[in-house]
């Protein structure tokens, strides 16, 4: 504690001790300014006790001495403020939608693992360069502080240019994200010759675009669709026995209808149930999987 | 024609105008704080010159120490930020700068102790993202009219080139760009 300061309370003598460090690094930055009426007389009372304390003398204007002296400063105002717990502060970080990418774990679920099979080690290693490095990236959620189970919602995609420009793609990452830890529940290369990006506004956009061209309609709740934002699903509170994939048929040779199952992905990024009933999911949509796989194909992959 | 005083020292700050624009590397948590928290008012250090090292040998931008010129700021911070040097001198001058900053906004009472520790702990959890840098391409007229624009006196430069700062920048005033 530096006694000087014993008549302010720690935030104000923080302030302080951080406007004087600030001044050492930075002059000219108005946040280094006086705030406090007697603040040049503190700010020499201060620099006398604290030069004392670290063994300088008084007109030691050395580039070491300032250096000791500001992190001496850096020290005695981080111990007003008292500790930092980081893991808490990383997951509220989290919650919020602000933690940088790059400090997440990273999961993938098998359902990615599932679609590319063979090649799933070379895409597991752009979804991690996507998350590590996106060139853009989106995060949802209602960051409800009294609700831990929330899963939330991030999307992040990055351009990965070819010398061979058509199979140049971006890559989209859909995942949850809960605390530090981050499940990736799907990702797509998107090839700008079948997606159109032209004035896309946010990510939601690009996989609104996405599924314009890879999804399959759905009906939520009983209504028909490709793309739902979000929806509540009242039904048995199940989102299983809401979602249905319309059936399709083709007339064969003999003119008899003929049931036809392709391959879908159903992807649900979910929240929890809300008070008042049911359950609130978020981005719901259907992928034709042997389109989207075809669409790789061609593009040399 | 005989010329004034005035009308001379006019025509000289003529002949030195470098040109249009001002440069300023930051790195693009500097972007993301002071937006969220300061309203996006920005304090920049800039400089008229992006490369002085190519200016012409006997120009003022010539006199601009490296660490001031905006793209060996850049080239720098872009080198540390790729190979996550994490005991480059620039990151870590940049930490303790936004450290400072969180308590000096918490006791002038423009954020709240969550917030304080948001940023503290942003800047502190080792992300390297956040150090990517950008550069902020400034008109100069606009600023300049306003009587916004501070030359830094020559006891706080770096060395002997000109030095700018704007005080009050904001985030429509320019354009952020990446190399």
């Amino acid at each position: 504690m530096i006694n000087s300061l014993s008549g302010y309370d720690n935030v104000t003598a923080a302030g302080l001790l951080a406007r004087m460090a600030l001044a050492l690094d930075d002059a000219g930055n108005p946040a280094a300014n006086d705030r406090l009426p007697e603040e040049k007389w503190l700010r020499n009372k201060v620099r006398t006790e604290l030069y004392a304390t670290l063994g300088l003398k008084l007109d030691d204007e050395s580039l070491e001495a300032i250096e000791k002296f500001a992190d001496a400063l850096d020290t005695a105002s981080d111990s007003l403020l008292g500790p930092l717990d980081m893991q808490e502060a990383l997951a509220s970080l989290s919650k919020k939608g602000e933690l940088p990418s790059d400090l997440y774990h990273i999961r993938i679920m098998e359902q990615v693992e599932d679609l590319y099979g063979d090649k799933y080690p070379a895409e597991h290693e752009l979804i991690e360069a996507t998350v590590r490095g996106p060139d853009q990236e989106q995060h949802f959620g209602d960051p409800d502080p009294g609700d831990e189970g929330r899963h939330l919602i991030s999307m992040f995609a990055k351009h990965f240019p070819d010398p061979f420009p058509y199979r140049s793609f971006t890559l989209l990452v859909l995942a949850q994200r809960q605390g530090t830890l981050l499940t990736v529940v799907h990702s797509w290369r998107l090839y700008a010759d079948r997606v159109n990006f032209a004035g896309v506004s946010d990510l939601v956009d690009v996989a609104r675009r996405f599924v314009d061209v890879y999804g399959k309609d759905i009906l939520v709740n009983g209504e028909k669709g490709r793309f739902f934002l979000t929806a509540t699903l009242t039904k048995n509170g199940s989102t299983e026995t809401t979602i249905e994939v319309p059936s399709k048929y083709v007339l064969d040779s003999k003119g008899r209808r003929k049931e036809v199952t392709s391959a879908v992905t159903d992807i649900y990024c979910f929240q929890q149930s809300k008070p008042a009933g049911g359950i609130v999911a978020s981005l719901l949509m259907a992928i034709d999987r042997l389109k989207y796989l075809a669409s790789l194909s061609a593009h040399g992959w | 024609m005989l010329l004034s005083c005035d009308q001379i020292k006019q025509k000289i700050r003529e002949i030195q105008l470098s040109g249009p624009i001002l440069y300023s590397t930051n790195p693009w948590i500097t972007y993301d704080i002071v937006n969220k928290y300061q309203a996006g008012k920005f304090f920049v250090w800039c400089s008229e010159y992006f490369d002085s090292a190519t200016a012409h040998g006997g120009s003022a931008a010539r006199a601009i120490a490296p660490s001031s010129c905006p793209k060996e700021i850049y080239d720098t911070l872009q080198k540390a930020w790729a190979s996550e040097d994490k005991h480059n001198a620039q990151v870590k001058g940049y930490i303790k700068t936004f450290r400072r900053l969180a308590k000096i906004w918490l006791d002038a009472g423009a954020i709240n102790k969550d917030q304080a520790n948001d940023i503290i702990s942003m800047v502190t959890s080792g992300s390297f993202k956040i150090w990517r840098p950008t550069l902020y391409v400034i008109p100069k007229q606009p600023i300049e009219i306003a009587g916004r624009l501070i030359s830094v006196p020559p006891k706080q430069r770096a060395a002997h080139g000109p030095e700018l700062q704007i005080s009050d920048l904001l985030a429509h005033e320019f354009d952020m760009i990446e190399r």
